[in-house]
């Protein structure tokens, strides 16, 4: 093991800079791209020079050393907390747990190597279940849990005699590598190799998984998790690896730290080193994975420096402070107060760390942008990742979606009378969709609803069969570009399995907030091809009852997509059936470029895992050209081709919406939830998300569509749902439910007065 | 000094015939009086956090090391100032008072609003501080703390029971009480639950948000003083880790009442108690004190919003 490895990882890499090889070739996606792998090589070997020339002597080898074994632990803690945003505080407890079994291992002669991989399995072992345990847990509750197992772990040291030995162990043998013993004259010679060898090949790890999905992915879970299991992801593996994997880690690098050291005891493994495992990682920047060296920098040599710093404070004891105070004998007794300081002071002021500051000066000097991925702000992690969506979707209801009632819906249960779905060519029904006309969309539909206002007389009752008369509203003011209608055409017959009839049947979906009922036993069925629109005064349920069929909220009912029946509850079980969805607040990661945000929502989930990402290199670049090509033609489908490699941080408003609806439809959806797309929007930006649904449903998607604007939803959709107080109050033709008195009333209140239908939207978000 | 009681021996004459039963049943009754009073301490010392908490939605996890300081302080006063040590007790509450306020200036009114991540790693950061200032003030070696019921024994059918563990549960018992009354019909409590369902709309009908923050960690500090002077006699000597492990228990009991919730807090802190002490009195005895965590990391894992409450749990998270 030397520090030449790395380089031998970083030979398949060896790629050509810059975009696609090959005109027919899907582009070489952007972290398949340069050489990361001659940097981690470069700070190798400044740090071997650094070495060289600033080191000398036992104590400064020995300090050296444990500045790199500090990172190498730290760089395991990134893995957990710097890319999976988990708190954990069980970093120190889990390179106790490495420390013990290894030297367990090797006390029973059991060589080094096998003691060293039995470690890191032990760890890794006891993170994984521990993270399926606390799956449900949300960052307080998981950092608690995490100090808890410290607790459990460190008693266990410190009582299992025949294990530790109570916690105290002395003359364990030495690190023996296949024949190499870090041990001799040149003993410290040989473990700065050693642990300069395992900085590097963990540098190469994170470097390797960066480029890979699964580090994408862990931002995604990390920053709002819900969104991402709506888009399919499955939060609770993704998180259990990265414990796991930063466990491992630990274990691994207390499995040599003890060999290294020759002694072990309890203490050292205490919260307090959790604890300054996050102050390293936090000071140093824990969006890089640099910045552990930087913080275990600070660590290790500040500490040290406190200690040597006696004259100084003799000075000062003997001058300015005579009389006032006497320091303590052990200078190093100051230091938990420095570091606690600076971890308050951090924390509140500097939340991107040592490296931060530095990106941030670099980025002022040269205008470049960073690595989009990893970095932002800390606050984005917590604010954005929970306070505000989940907030927002949960309305103070607890965070994890209780396990729902899975109550698949009656088999010959499929909506009876759903359009004539054989007749994709929706396209023959609509008109040429011109700015023109749609510009004068509004003013008609003013006036439609005018005049149906003015005679409440005509109550229309709401149609009986849901579905059965979307056709013959489906002549209304839709447009499309006969090129679209006609790729639609055979983008349908790519979806062809799904029975005809509904694409989306709800059954008496029903959500209670505590006494509140949201939602009272809806019924909902959206056939194929049809866009349906949801409306309803604030307050009616329109957004809980999308959240409700995507999973996010607790429901009961029954669902199906397509003719089979779905279970609630479980976010990427219904994406992964065709059901995709957009918010109200449009919820983009801005940790992620533009085209990684629609990657996530790609079902194609072969090879994401860490082992892959690590070793089947080949492979993956494989697949993510794949998913990178059908990424962009969502990209391209919604209207942001040359964004792909954007970070989606400095997006409007109106292209947060787009880069949404991407997400949503790059599965081959075969519906979309779309919830408010128009709020925020002005009018012609409005007219233009309008041309673009109704392209889509040209070929063929299905929609349900929530929103305020009365003219968009009387211009978009075949057929019209009015909520008020979590139930179906009346349904119809767009142009014609303005004629139901009860519509009217909920909506203008009693009497009804005239009023503009775009101060409706009163929802709009800032 | 040995308080002794009639109820022991009537209970434990019926008995006497077969010592085996006797101490059998002695050991039950000991272990079950230690259970309720380590519950009571856990929950005495969790009550202070979840003041805070429902106030001003900050996790202090410095409380635990603020516990310590209290002890500290009244060892301190009668140390140094020859206190009486009902006195001393006293003044090291009112200085937690003060002790809070300002570290709530200082402290903690950056940090309203920041994210769960920065407060947790924050207020640690403050809880090392603290423990080192005290370390490097009084000295880190194990201290004893002198109390008026110290010495004292209850005798229950033949299990001596501390009086300083019942003075705690009473005391608990009495706080639970009085914040119950606080959270209720007070002005207090009225607005810290208008904060607590709206924080800005709170503010905009006049709530001064600052202003009862303040008070809330006061009080909270108070309560950090009032345990640590009760729980630090209840242990022969202490040293400066005294409050950080209570609190770890506090936190665990938190879990299992469903944060927020200060019934649950107390029915969970019992729960920890008993189960630390009566099934670890009788299996694996030197891994009780893992217990406590096993339970919580059992409830988070089959009913994370808490044992008690379905709705709590998971607030302002």
């Amino acid at each position: 093991m030397s520090a030449s490895e790395p380089g031998t990882t970083a030979r398949p890499e060896a790629g050509g800079p810059g975009p696609a090889a090959g005109p027919a070739e899907p582009p070489r996606p952007p972290a398949f791209r340069g050489h990361p792998y001659l940097l981690i090589l470069a700070v190798l070997a400044g740090l071997y020079l650094v070495r060289l020339w600033r080191t000398e002597g036992l104590a400064e080898e020995n300090l050296f050393n444990t500045w790199l074994f500090m990172s190498c632990l730290v760089v395991g803690f990134w893995f957990v907390f710097g890319v999976a945003g988990q708190f954990a505080f069980s970093q120190a407890a889990f390179a106790g747990l490495g420390a013990y079994t290894a030297a367990w291992m090797t006390g029973n002669d059991h060589p080094f190597e096998l003691a060293v991989v039995v470690a890191v399995l032990v760890c890794v072992a006891v993170a994984l279940v521990f993270a399926l345990l606390v799956r449900r847990a949300e960052h307080l509750y998981f950092a608690i849990a995490t100090l808890g197992l410290s607790e459990v772990l460190l008693l266990v040291f410190r009582s299992w005699e025949g294990f530790t030995g109570g916690g105290e162990l002395t003359n364990i043998a030495p690190i023996s590598l296949f024949g190499w013993e870090v041990s001799g004259p040149d003993r410290d010679q040989r473990a700065f190799w050693l642990f300069l060898g395992l900085l590097g090949l963990l540098l190469a790890l994170a470097t390797a998984l960066q480029r890979s999905p699964v580090v994408r992915e862990a931002i995604a879970v990390r920053d709002k998790p819900l969104v991402a299991a709506s888009a399919g992801l499955p939060g609770v593996r993704i998180r259990a690896t990265f414990l796991a994997l930063g466990s491992g880690i630990a274990g691994l690098t207390g499995a040599f730290l003890v060999h290294w050291r020759g002694s072990v005891t309890t203490e050292q493994f205490g919260v307090d080193l959790g604890l300054a495992v996050f102050l390293m990682l936090i000071l140093g920047g824990m969006h890089s994975k640099y910045g552990p060296l930087l913080g275990a920098w600070f660590y290790v040599y500040v500490e040290h420096g406190l200690r040597d710093s006696s004259d100084y404070l003799e000075f000062l004891e003997d001058g300015p402070l005579h009389g006032v105070y006497t320091f303590s004998e052990n200078l190093d007794q100051y230091w938990p107060i420095l570091y606690g300081s600076v971890l308050v002071v951090v924390m509140i002021a500097l939340p991107d760390g040592l490296v931060g500051i530095g990106s941030r000066l670099a980025h002022r000097l040269t205008g470049a942008g960073g690595d989009a991925r990893s970095t932002g702000p800390l606050a984005r992690l917590g604010l954005t990742g929970l306070g505000d969506v989940a907030a927002r979707l949960r309305r103070g209801r607890a965070a994890a979606p209780a396990p729902a009632p899975d109550r698949p819906g009656p088999p010959g249960a499929a909506a009876p009378a759903g359009p004539d779905t054989t007749t994709p060519a929706t396209t023959d029904t609509t008109t040429p969709a011109t700015a023109d006309t749609s510009a004068a969309g509004p003013a008609d539909e003013a006036a439609a609803g005018a005049s149906a206002r003015a005679e409440p007389a005509g109550v229309s009752s709401p149609p009986a069969g849901p579905g059965s008369e979307s056709l013959a509203a489906a002549g209304g003011p839709a447009g499309s570009p006969p090129a679209k209608g006609e790729g639609g055409g055979s983008a349908v017959q790519e979806r062809a399995p799904a029975p005809a009839g509904a694409v989306l049947t709800a059954r008496s979906i029903g959500v209670s907030f505590g006494g509140v009922r949201a939602v009272d036993a809806v019924d909902l069925t959206v056939g194929r091809g049809e866009v349906l629109g949801l409306i309803g005064p604030n307050g009616s349920g329109k957004s809980t009852l999308l959240n409700a069929m995507t999973g996010v909220v607790p429901a009961e009912g029954t669902l199906e997509v397509a003719g089979a029946p779905v279970p609630l509850g479980k976010p990427p079980r219904v994406r992964r059936a065709g059901l995709g969805r957009t918010y109200q607040t449009p919820q983009t990661f801005t940790a992620l470029t533009c085209i990684e945000n629609v990657l996530l929502g790609v079902p194609d989930r072969r090879r994401m895992g860490i082992v892959a990402g690590a070793v089947a290199r080949p492979l993956v670049l494989a697949d993510e050209r794949r998913r990178w090509a059908a990424a962009q033609a969502a990209l391209e489908r919604v209207g942001l081709p040359d964004h792909a490699e954007r970070p989606a941080a400095g997006l409007s408003h109106r292209d947060q919406r787009l880069l949404e609806l991407a997400r949503a439809l790059v599965g081959e959806p075969k519906v979309v939830l779309l919830d408010e797309p128009s709020a925020g929007l002005n009018a012609t930006e409005t007219e233009e998300l309008c041309a673009l649904l109704t392209g889509l449903r040209a070929e063929g998607l299905s929609l349900l569509v929530v929103d305020h604007k009365i003219d968009f939803i009387t211009e978009l959709c075949d057929r019209v749902v009015v909520l008020e107080l979590g139930r179906v109050i009346a349904e119809g033709d767009p142009h014609g439910i303005w004629s139901d008195q009860r519509v009217v009333d909920v909506y203008l209140g009693v009497p009804p007065e005239p009023a503009d239908a775009d101060a409706v939207d009163v929802e709009a978000v800032p | 000094m040995v308080m002794e009681v009639a109820l022991g021996g009537a209970l434990g004459a019926p008995l006497g015939g077969s010592p085996a039963v006797l101490a059998v049943s002695s050991k039950f009754i000991s272990l079950t009086a230690a259970g309720i009073s380590q519950g009571a301490i856990v929950a005495l010392a969790a009550v202070g956090f979840l003041l805070v908490y429902k106030a001003t939605g900050v996790v202090n996890f410095a409380q635990g090391d603020l516990i310590t300081l209290g002890a500290y302080l009244a060892l301190w006063l009668t140390r140094d100032f020859d206190a009486p040590i009902l006195a001393a007790y006293a003044g090291a509450i009112a200085l937690m008072f003060l002790i809070g306020v300002v570290l709530e200036r200082v402290a903690y009114a950056p940090l309203r609003g920041r994210s769960i991540h920065v407060v947790v790693i924050a207020t640690l950061g403050a809880a090392i501080v603290i423990r080192t200032v005290i370390a490097l003030w009084l000295g880190a070696s194990p201290v004893a703390l002198d109390s008026p019921a110290r010495g004292h024994l209850w005798r229950v059918g033949g299990a001596a029971i501390p009086l300083q563990r019942i003075v705690i549960v009473v005391v608990t018992l009495l706080v639970v009480a009085g914040l119950t009354w606080l959270f209720g019909p007070t002005a207090f409590g009225r607005q810290v639950r208008a904060l607590a369902a709206d924080r800005e709309t709170a503010r905009l009908h006049g709530v001064r948000s600052a202003r009862l923050s303040m008070v809330a960690f006061g009080l909270s500090a108070a309560l950090a003083g009032l345990a640590g002077v009760l729980i630090g006699p209840a242990n022969s000597s202490f040293d400066i880790t005294l409050g950080f492990s209570v609190m770890l228990g506090g936190f665990a009991a938190a879990i299992l009442g469903g944060f927020g919730s200060l019934t649950g807090v107390v029915i969970g802190g019992f729960l920890i108690g008993l189960v630390e002490q009566l099934f670890g009195g009788y299996v694996l005895r030197d891994y009780r004190g893992a217990y406590p965590f096993l339970l919580m990391i059992l409830v988070i894992a089959l009913r994370p919003q808490g044992l008690l409450s379905g709705r709590a749990a998971h607030e302002r998270l």
